[in-house]
């Protein structure tokens, strides 16, 4: 039974990390008032980039720079063609998605059914022999440990220093973060491409430290799944950890079912990230978001008002 | 006393063809209060953009401490002790007061030290009596903080000599008029330079040192305190045409009101056709922000709306038009609830409505002015089931309504009109369908005055025939004129209403503030 | 407060030499970067697009092909572009495509079995319509009462719905008769659309194209048009001039939905007779895909659907003739998309 619950623990947080990678990436992006549905196209890429990597060079640093790499160009896509010219903002990221897609299935083909050393799992002494947790939380990759900072060091940076502030107030009032000649193109752009680069890092410790594996179209969807989870968080890096790990925890769901023997057919099971995420939506989204940064409000709306 | 800072010379502005400063020059000393004056669109704006590095400047010279400015943009402006505070409020509603700061100065450093900076502008705030509670989110904060805010900001740069005041009373109530002319003279007195920019000719007269007249993008005339000037003389300079002075007169000369004749019938307010009782009306945020409240308005009768902005004057108009819910209480025109009633079903009865932002209420991306057209205001004849346009081209171009509002032609794209333009679209169509309840939100707002003229005289019109006018204006003094019945909007309620007698500045101005005890 | 005025737009007729450089910027610039690609994997590029050029103009049976996988890449694109102009974004077309084909196996293998084809197709199609409709009410609700984004519920959707069909066919709907491979039973033989004499082309692709130009008509001579357009615009605008925001936009959900169940219900009929995990996959995004660089014309992307679609089926006929493999086709269409939305004329922020 012990055995269990720390195994469950254990997956949610393994698999709450990807998530929390592109959750806070794309955080950055929509506090800057940009959404970037391609997180899913750079997770992908990087899962892709990442596995290559481990498996011709097995250099993991090699594996994570090529990663970031990649999704930079990813969120370079999503930010340039929809700010320099003026594509909409999800059709193009569908479109991203396509691309990176298409890339990784006819690349990765040769990768199949091959395996990697990747990541290896780093006990942090004394922590990780904390009963039921310790275990879960201390015992993790190297990348799911920085996964544990992102929220602070991006919550430190948003909130308390002078460019942080700006990018807020690019996705809040525009205009002023113009009129207080800060260039807000840069920022967007800087935004966005963290977003792709976090993202694709995030799909590294999916393919590499994870699953150990790549198969077609492997993200399925978490990246959509984490644009969606920063709307849960209200904005607020801080509140990552709760929707990440609500993301792996309903992930490891099977897990539980399984060994419970709850008789609820796998492929149903699979399904609970997705509808959990749309609870979790449907909940935060009926008390009218006073959090929401106001250029999000504007997305779909016709006219650019300038002064 | 006197040195000085910043000197103008043949300064010149272009747009296209368009020439919207000319030849402008003047010099700004120390320890005085400078009055910019002009109508809307005289060119006040362009001159102080360029004054702070906004706008590139295309003709003369600028010179700050003696030396020419070349490359000059806002952040050498702030640098060399230039303070805009501006007349939108460049705050971000979202943040705190604190943040807003934090956010704005060059001389809070990279990190945010809350401590810090709250301790520096609390000395501020004591200093100059500029009372804001820095934590507070600014959406929470009325106009008047804001501007504190605002005004707070420039105090921070140490640099600042030169404070400039983009029509910053326009959204202040009375008495918070009086408490920031009396802030412009303790700012003079403690060695600032100010420049005020308005078209409010009775606090200029109240506290300027020196009055430049701008008409038509020129610097026609100076006023100097020492020879002294009176507000008839501002106004005439001003606006150049005589005739059109004389009615307008009344709300740039006549500081204060107080009382006039009622010129309609004595039973009229026993014949309203729209009555709310009880009603309360919810912001976006889910709070009362009317609350529990009565009015009512008659046939052939302006009722002016008067209050300081964000009290419910948007939430009202919408609720009137059908587009906001009436959480409680009841609204009936000619005796039938209406309380419910879809937009569709109240512009059925008659109801039109001129919107407070045409832009983002009437404007359709991509449509011609025709297409607003057919949107609104004019019935189209239809071929079966496409719509008969060249009928409807027709139709427009012939409409007296739409010649004299001087509304351009009509296969223009709406979108590329200039603001005053599209507010003449959005007010013609509105009025042309001879309403029973027009509601006219903010009308003359940004128009010059000779169109300000045709505005009120439209409305004049209407009340003659018949139809019953809701009049929401922030200038007081257009409402004491133009309104024959007044309400004011304040503290969650609706006070009045109150009969011309009753119009006076100082009485009107207390409510907006603080209503009335009952 | 009202604000400044100086509103940005784009030009009003734009000039013809503009229009020209994008189309040949549209043209060249993939082929272009498609070239590198082939070098990069030691094909001649040459070789190759000549190989797509035969694919298409070469013979009746490729044609048919390309009709086949257009009907429901068409229909899907409905259903994007419909909600689109009434300001709603249905990235849901997959899954309620996808819906459609299901429900027609399921309608079609144990309901219409025993009914000849004149009958049980068209109950079969509608029901695939229902399905599709069904399946966009779910996002439309989350929408229209708990305010949530629909771009994001669709995206969702299509996911859930992946997972159904996958519940589906390994449990509930397996053919005890396939040798236990996850796969549903076949529909009857009367119950498949008839195809055009030596192709698998059918008579729905003049059923799409129908759709897709009473559309067109729709939005842009009628009355019904001009308003949604304008709810689509701007939806405070409509709102003001008593326009019925909510209703036209259920509406043109559920119609979307609706379009592109049937677009899986014609698919079902038409080509793949049997639910697998993997049984019309794609088509709803490539819809979506096509419409949007239609710039919101139903009759332009006629034309990109027609390419999207002509390239999907020779990927498969290329691997035939130049070894490379399919997916290779997949990397040139998605580099076709996003030069064209890399060149896209929409509105510039300063």
């Amino acid at each position: 039974m012990m055995n269990l619950i720390e195994n469950f623990l254990l997956n949610t947080i393994r698999s709450g990390t990807p998530i929390m990678f592109a959750l806070i990436g794309d955080l950055i992006g929509q506090r800057a008032g940009h959404i970037s549905l391609s997180v899913e196209g750079a997770m992908l890429t990087g899962c892709c980039v990442g596995f290559a990597a481990c498996y011709y060079t097995d250099n993991l640093l090699l594996a994570v720079l090529l990663a970031a790499l990649a999704g930079a160009f990813v969120g370079f896509l999503q930010i340039h063609f929809n700010i320099s010219c003026g594509a909409d903002m999800f059709a193009l990221a569908l479109a991203i998605n396509y691309f990176c897609s298409a890339v990784t299935n006819y690349f990765g083909a040769s990768l199949i059914s091959k395996s990697i050393s990747g990541f290896g799992r780093i006990a942090i002494p004394l922590l990780s022999e904390i009963p039921l947790i310790g275990d879960a939380i201390f015992n993790q990759d190297i990348l799911t440990y920085i996964s544990y900072l992102l929220p602070i060091v991006v919550g430190f940076i948003l909130f308390k220093t002078k460019i942080g502030t700006a990018i807020r107030t690019a996705g809040e009032v525009h205009q002023v973060a113009v009129a207080y000649g800060y260039n807000v193109r840069l920022l967007k752009y800087g935004a966005v491409m963290t977003a792709g680069i976090l993202a694709a890092v995030g799909g590294v410790q999916l393919s590499c430290a994870y699953t150990m594996t790549w198969t077609a179209d492997m993200a399925g969807g978490r990246g959509f799944i984490a644009s969606a989870l920063v709307i849960l968080c209200s904005w607020k890096p801080g509140r990552a950890y709760m929707a990440a790990y609500l993301f792996g925890a309903a992930q490891s769901l099977q897990i539980l079912f399984q060994l419970l023997a709850i008789p609820i057919p796998t492929n149903i099971v699979t399904m609970a990230p997705y509808v959990v995420t749309l609870i979790a939506l449907a909940f935060i989204s009926m008390n009218k978001n006073p959090s929401m940064p106001e250029e999000l409000k504007k997305i779909g709306r016709p006219l650019e008002i300038q002064n | 006393m006197g040195n000085v800072i910043m000197r103008a010379e043949n300064l010149r502005k272009v747009f296209g063809d368009f020439t919207a400063n000319d030849g402008i020059s003047f010099e700004i000393e120390t320890g005085k209060i400078y009055a910019l004056a002009g109508e809307n669109g005289a060119g006040k704006s362009t001159l102080m953009k360029m004054l702070y590095g906004v706008y590139k400047i295309d003709g003369g010279r600028l010179f700050l401490d003696g030396e020419e400015m070349t490359k000059y943009n806002p952040s050498v402006a702030r640098e060399k002790g230039i303070g805009m505070v501006f007349q939108d409020f460049r705050l971000v509603p979202a943040f705190t007061a604190l943040e807003n700061i934090f956010l704005s100065t060059d001389h809070t450093g990279e990190i945010f030290r809350k401590k810090e900076l709250r301790k520096k502008v609390k000395a501020l705030s004591e200093q100059y009596s500029l009372h804001v509670n820095p934590d507070e989110y600014v959406w929470r904060l009325d106009l008047g903080q804001r501007q504190h805010i605002e005004i707070l900001k420039v105090l921070m740069n140490e640099n600042t000599r030169i404070l400039i005041f983009d029509e910053p009373t326009s959204v202040l109530s009375p008495n918070e008029i009086d408490a920031f002319l009396k802030l412009l003279t303790v700012f003079r007195d403690n060695g600032f330079a100010i420049l005020l920019i308005t078209h409010k000719i009775h606090e200029i007269v109240q506290v300027a040192d020196v009055v430049h007249i701008l008409r038509k993008g020129k610097l026609v005339h100076t006023f100097y305190q020492e020879e002294g000037f009176s507000e008839r003389e501002i106004v005439t300079k001003m606006i150049g045409d005589q005739d059109q002075v004389e009615k307008e007169e009344l709300i740039h000369v006549q500081a204060v009101f107080t009382g006039k004749e009622d010129t309609l019938p004595p039973d009229i307010d026993d014949r309203p056709i729209l009555t709310a009782k009880a009603i309360t009306i919810r912001d976006d945020y889910g709070r009362p922000i009317i609350y529990n409240a009565d009015f009512s308005v008659s046939p052939g009768m302006i009722l002016g709306v008067a209050g300081i902005s964000g009290n419910g004057q948007r939430e009202l108009t919408e609720m009137l038009y059908g587009i906001r819910p009436l959480s409680s209480g009841k609204l009936t025109m000619d005796g039938e609830d209406i309380s419910n009633f879809s937009t569709r079903q109240r512009l059925d009865l008659g109801i039109r409505i001129l919107s407070e932002d045409p832009i983002r209420d009437n404007l359709v991306p991509g449509y011609t002015v025709l297409e607003h057209m057919a949107i609104s205001g004019f019935t189209y004849k239809k071929k079966g089931p496409m719509i008969d346009w060249n009928d409807l081209k027709e139709q427009v171009e012939e409409c007296e309504e739409i010649k004299e509002l001087k509304v351009p032609d009509v296969s223009r794209k709406a979108e590329k009109l200039s603001g005053g333009n599209i507010q003449r679209m959005a007010f013609a169509r509105a009025v042309i369908a001879h309403p029973k309840l027009f509601i006219a939100s903010y009308p003359s707002r940004g128009l010059d005055i000779a169109t300000v003229s045709a505005v009120h005289e439209t409305l004049e019109r209407l009340k003659r025939e018949g139809t019953a006018v809701i009049f929401i204006s922030e200038d007081l003094n257009e409402l004491f004129m133009m309104s024959d019945r007044l309400i004011v909007l304040s503290e969650n309620s609706i006070f009045g209403s109150y009969k011309p007698s009753e119009f006076d500045s100082q009485m009107i101005g207390e409510v907006m503030l603080k209503g009335v005890k009952e | 407060m009202m604000q400044k005025m100086t509103v940005k737009a784009g030009a009003d007729r734009p000039e013809i030499r503009k229009v020209l450089m994008r189309v040949l910027a549209g043209i060249f610039v993939p082929i272009g970067l498609f070239s590198i690609f082939l070098l990069t994997q030691r094909q001649n590029p040459l070789t190759v697009y000549r190989a797509l050029v035969m694919c298409f103009a070469g013979s009746k049976y490729n044609v048919g092909e390309i009709a086949v996988e257009m009907t429901p890449v068409l229909l899907a694109g409905m259903a994007a572009l419909i909600p689109a102009k009434v300001g709603l974004s249905n990235c849901g077309g997959e899954g309620q495509l996808i819906a459609g084909c299901l429900t027609a196996n399921i309608v079609g293998v144990y309901l219409c079995s025993g009914l000849p084809g004149v009958v049980g197709i068209p109950i079969m199609l509608a029901a695939a319509a229902a399905a599709g409709l069904l399946w966009a009410a779910i996002p439309l609700f989350c929408k229209m009462k708990l305010n949530m984004n629909e771009t994001l519920t669709t995206l969702l959707s299509n996911y859930i719905m992946y997972k159904l069909v996958a519940y589906m066919v390994f449990g509930p709907i397996k053919d005890t008769a396939g040798n236990n491979y996850p796969m549903s039973a076949r529909i009857a033989e009367q119950l498949r659309l008839p195809a055009f004499a030596g192709t698998r082309a059918n008579v729905m692709i003049f059923a799409a194209l129908f759709v897709v130009v009473i559309t067109a008509f729709v939005f842009a001579k009628t009355e019904l048009g001009f308003k949604l357009r304008t709810i689509g615009g701007n939806e405070r605008a409509a709102e003001f001039a008593g326009f019925s925001v909510k209703k036209a936009r259920c509406w043109a959900f559920l119609i979307a939905g609706a379009i592109a169940g049937l677009g899986g219900g014609i698919v079902m009929s038409s080509v793949e007779f049997q639910m697998r995990e993997a049984t019309a996959h794609d088509l709803g995004y490539l819809g979506f895909l096509a419409t949007g660089i239609a710039g919101g014309s139903p009759i332009v992307s006629i034309f990109t659907s027609f390419l999207l679609s002509a390239l999907s089926v020779c990927g498969t006929s290329l691997e035939i003739t130049t070894g490379l493999r399919s997916s290779a086709s997949t990397i040139l269409m998605s580099v076709i998309l996003l030069t064209i939305f890399g060149l896209g004329r929409g509105r510039r922020e300063k």
